[in-house]
């Protein structure tokens, strides 16, 4: 009996390997929870509460998924930058560390990306960290053999930079020249007069230097930025932004240019120190009626956080029990659907139960994003009526079939005679040597234009 | 056992008659007799420079630059000859007058040429000029007063023709597969017309010219030896100028729009018309034909536009130019011929900017782009390109430009440089040249990318080192540039990029004409206006330039 139950142990051992031992797992998503909310505060605050703080406890088992913190442990991790720009400012690292290594399309790759998350998200960027990129990425392109690359980049830098003078022992000699070509340039054209304008109050920044205010009745005027590209933020009092990169033609030229300022996630916190944009995307869900307005807010919280995924449950009553009507948003392709209510009855005794399908739904949808759940518009009332869905197009799906391998066909045995075999060989042997005979007889003949292995050019002049 | 010793007999025997045979069908030669230009006049021989010490011949594969033979002679030798050549296609025999130090300072080359065995002998007269310098293209003609042979220089077929003067601009040129060279329209300008505006013509052409650069003829397609009669048929459906023509296939071309003269006045066609050597004479100038037999033609006449090849999906890409409203109408539009199923769009596309008289260069990938030009009034300094069935727009020039040329300088970067060009409508031309890539933001220029003087008007050539040639060209207050640029391209690391210089002047001045590259490694250059005896005159002949 010990024999067997020795067996079995050894052998369920070797069957029960965990899968995660075997499976080869990728990177895990990251999903952002919104607060659950009562849809108009239709119930008291304790059911949504409660079921949101379970509905965390729950996902954070399953391994498919990988659930945040809430937004202000968030940003708290990230120094209260946004996840883009510490990203950024990640790849300009890595960018300057490629180029001390000598890997100079690497660190233009790194430099490049940078530049472009810095330059979609000027209200916040850190100015040095970009103008060093550019002057970096313009050096990493010039040894990488980018020579038009190279000269562009070193130019925007003397742009945004004109009083710079570059380091002679990291800068070759074609750049630092160009460098000072170009900003003597501008200094001799002399600079232009850029008013701008805006509604509300802000302070205004050229390349990340500060130049002045802008007031709803008074437009800003800035007198001492030369001809190029530069970049202009305008920050409001109230936290909102404005960034471009603008075309100065200097020259005592005037140009207006006018700052159309938007919240971002360094707005004024709500009294829960959160950003406006934040308040403002809870407020909207929980009104139970929304549209893709709200996606502007579902993208700007997936860069604030670093999430993949954003999941929300919003809860109303219907009649005596309470339904969790559970959604989720995918920032890469700004997908938003609905997954399977979950029903809890008034009494909560199936709590538990009801918070793992909840749970299993969310995480389900947000794997599967499937065509047929994405909703446009939502208006939740009563659950009758039911949520009005507008089906986005569906995208092209294209089924790819494994190609069916289709071995070659096995040859057939070929019959051998020995008797043929030999005729042939002796056959071939005779010929060949008659063809060699031949041929050297060839090569010994007349060459002169005659021989039939080429032909003779004859040039008089 | 009888039978195989038999069979054995026979293979032997077999072997020993092919090795036995008599080979003089198997004769090939090349027969090259050289005569020469020099000191304003056509030698029947090598002239005699001053400083010519030896010959050198070599025959190469300029293609590949595969060296076949070669051999040097002391110039008093008077012939040479080079022995046991391999059977080779597309090779040329280059022969080069060396001094004392070995370096070339004149020479000639055959056009390319195939030698297989059992072919007949071949000859050819290779014209022979200083290095860097122009010359009059040579042809044996009759002298009618002697009746001997002489040299004198190459011009158009004259040959059945009602009209007495063939000279022309406005026309177009293209290299055939044995390198000959198809000359198709033009016209004779009365009054050389503003730069905006269209020229006055006293006469526009329909006909279809072959130059052989063997002989140095040219030869009227719709000409019928045999008869010694015109055929009426081989020839262009209207008279055109300002027209394009472009290589389809092997020797096979399109030519679309340009002007014609209704009512005397110059109005852009819509016709597009195949020329297929390989047909049948008779066959081979005719109207696109659809499926159904109907004529294919443009959705818009035009003029002064581009027409491109895209070889990745064998479409013709017509662009801009004027249309039938007025001279100065730049349109917006391009269309896409398929040139293999013979069928036009249903509908023109929308270029990003209105242009004409701009420059079509076609990238590697298919890419066309489009570079500054005139629309209305105004000097281009935007380019786009276009792709599949879009325009895109791309960096813009720091000088508007028209009438300049745009090449690739080398082929790994797909850098554009464009070089050149008249800057606004009273003829002033730039010196400047600028580089940019495609979707990579604006031109890049410097104060000094410039070549020696300011040209526009002008049209160049790459040569097989990957030299560019600029030839003719004026600016406003100045006489038409005889010389012509070379441009090196050293990189954009260097400054300046391309290295410049002038080299020779042409016999006749010429504005507008075709410029051809021809397989002997020289350029040939044939009508457009030039100053004769203080009179502006559309020429009819041919010159060439041995660089």
């Amino acid at each position: 009996m010990k024999q067997i139950l020795l067996i079995m142990t050894l052998l369920f051992s070797t069957v029960s390997v965990p899968k995660s031992a075997n499976a080869q797992q990728g990177p895990v998503p990251k999903l952002f929870l919104l607060p659950t909310q009562s849809v108009q505060d239709g119930m008291s605050s304790i059911v949504p509460e409660k079921i949101g703080e379970l509905l965390r406890k729950q996902i954070a088992q399953d391994k498919r998924i990988e659930i945040m913190p809430d937004f202000s442990s968030v940003k708290a991790s990230l120094g209260g930058d946004s996840a883009l720009l510490v990203e950024a400012e990640q790849l300009y690292n890595s960018g300057i560390g490629q180029l001390t290594a000598g890997n100079d399309k690497a660190a233009a790759e790194a430099f490049s990306k940078a530049i472009e998350i810095m330059e979609g998200n000027l209200g916040e960027t850190n100015f040095d960290i970009l103008a060093d990129s550019i002057g970096n990425l313009a050096l990493a392109n010039f040894n990488a053999g980018f020579d038009l690359d190279a000269r562009k980049g070193i130019k925007l830098y003397a742009h945004i930079r004109p009083d710079l003078v570059l380091d002679k022992d990291k800068y070759p000699k074609a750049l630092t020249e160009l460098h000072a070509k170009e900003a003597a340039k501008i200094k001799k054209a002399g600079p232009g007069v850029l008013t701008i304008t805006s509604k509300g109050e802000g302070i205004i920044y050229i390349d990340g230097v500060e130049k002045g205010t802008v007031q709803n009745s008074t437009p800003g005027v800035v007198n001492d930025i030369g001809f190029g590209h530069h970049y202009l933020v305008v920050k409001a009092t109230n936290g909102d932004r404005h960034g471009q990169k603008i075309k100065v033609s200097g020259k005592k030229k005037k140009q207006e240019f006018s700052a159309d300022l938007k919240p971002t996630g360094a707005g004024v916190k709500a009294a829960s120190g959160e950003p406006e944009f934040y308040t403002d995307l809870l407020n909207t869900l929980k009104s139970g009626q929304f549209d893709g307005s709200v996606k502007p807010y579902f993208a700007e919280l997936a860069n604030q956080t670093g999430a993949d995924f954003i999941g929300f449950v919003l809860m109303l009553k219907r009649g005596s029990d309470y339904v969790a009507v559970p959604f989720v948003y995918r920032k890469s392709d700004e997908r938003l659907v609905r997954s399977t209510d979950e029903i809890f009855n008034i009494e909560l005794s199936n709590l538990v139960v009801g918070v793992n399908n909840l749970s299993t739904n969310i995480i389900d949808s947000s794997e599967a994003m499937a065509e047929s759940a994405i909703v446009s518009v939502v208006k939740l009332a009563e659950i009758k009526q039911s949520v009005v869905v507008v089906k986005q197009p569906a995208d092209d799906v294209v089924e790819k079939k494994d190609d069916i391998v289709v071995p070659p066909p096995e040859e057939s045995p070929v019959e051998s005679s020995n008797t043929w075999t030999y005729i042939y060989i002796a056959a071939g042997t005779i010929a060949a040597i008659g063809l060699v005979a031949g041929g050297i007889y060839l090569l010994s003949g007349d060459s002169d234009g005659g021989s039939g292995e080429g032909f003779t050019a004859e040039v008089s002049w | 056992m009888k039978n195989y010793s038999t069979f054995i007999f026979i293979i032997l025997i077999l072997s020993l008659f092919s090795a036995c045979t008599d080979d003089s069908t198997d004769l090939a030669k090349l027969k090259v007799n050289v005569f020469g230009y020099s000191d304003g006049e056509f030698t029947p021989t090598l002239p005699g420079y001053a400083d010519a010490s030896k010959i050198s011949l070599k025959v190469t594969e300029p293609a590949t630059g595969k060296l076949i033979g070669e051999s040097v002679f002391d110039i008093t030798d008077g012939s040479g000859k080079l022995p046991s050549l391999n059977f080779e296609e597309n090779i040329r025999l280059d022969f080069n007058v060396l001094d004392a130090g070995d370096e070339v300072i004149a020479s000639g080359a055959t056009p390319t040429f195939d030698v297989t065995p059992g072919q007949s002998p071949l000859d050819f007269r290779v014209q022979v000029q200083s290095v860097g310098t122009f010359a009059p293209f040579g042809s044996i003609v009759i002298d009618r007063e002697t009746n001997g042979r002489r040299y004198a220089q190459s011009v158009f077929d004259y040959r059945g023709e009602s009209k007495s003067w063939l000279g022309r601009m406005g026309h177009q040129a293209a290299i055939l597969s044995d390198g000959r060279v198809l000359v198709v329209g033009g016209g004779d300008p009365a009054v050389p017309g503003e730069l905006g505006g269209s020229t006055t013509f006293r006469n526009l052409y329909d006909d279809v010219q072959i130059f052989d650069p063997q002989t140095g003829y040219f030869s009227n397609l719709d000409y019928d030896d045999a008869t010694s009669e015109r055929l009426n048929s081989e020839k262009l459906k209207d008279p055109v100028v300002f027209h394009t023509l472009t290589k389809i296939g092997e020797d096979r071309f399109i030519v679309t729009g340009g002007y014609t003269k209704k009512v005397d006045q110059l109005r852009p066609v819509n016709t597009i018309q195949i020329i297929d050597l390989n047909q049948p004479v008779g066959e081979r100038v005719k109207l696109m034909l659809a499926s159904d037999g109907s004529s294919v033609t443009l959705l818009r006449g035009r003029a002064h536009h581009t027409a491109s090849f895209r070889q990745t999906d064998n479409k013709l890409i017509v662009a801009g130019g004027v249309g039938p409203a007025s001279p100065t109408e730049a349109l917006k539009s391009f269309e896409i011929i398929d040139v293999e199923n013979n069928a036009a769009g249903e509908d023109t596309f929308t270029l990003k900017f209105a242009r004409t008289r701009h420059v079509a260069t076609v990238l590697a990938d298919g890419t066309i782009w489009l570079s500054g030009g005139i629309d209305e009034t105004n000097i281009l300094k935007t380019t786009e390109s276009i792709s599949g069935d879009s325009s895109t727009e791309e960096g813009k020039m720091k000088t508007g430009r028209f009438g300049h040329v745009a090449f690739v300088p080398t082929d790994a970067t797909g850098l554009l440089a464009v070089v050149g060009g008249f800057t606004d409508l009273d003829g002033t031309a730039t010196d400047s040249y600028e580089f940019a890539k495609t979707g990579r933001g604006d031109f890049e220029a410097s104060a000094d990318w410039v070549i020696p003087e300011a040209r526009g008007g002008i049209d160049g050539v790459k040569l097989d080192t990957g030299e560019v040639l600029i030839f003719g060209g004026r600016t406003k207050g100045e006489n038409s540039q005889e010389s012509v640029v070379r441009l090196t391209y050293l990189g954009l690391s260097n400054e300046p990029p391309f290295e410049t210089r002038k080299q020779g002047k042409q016999v006749d001045t010429r504005t507008g004409p075709t410029v051809t590259m021809l397989t002997s490694g020289r350029v040939l250059l044939i009508g457009g206006s030039a100053v004769v005896d203080g009179n502006s005159v559309a020429l009819d002949s041919a010159e060439v330039f041995n660089p």
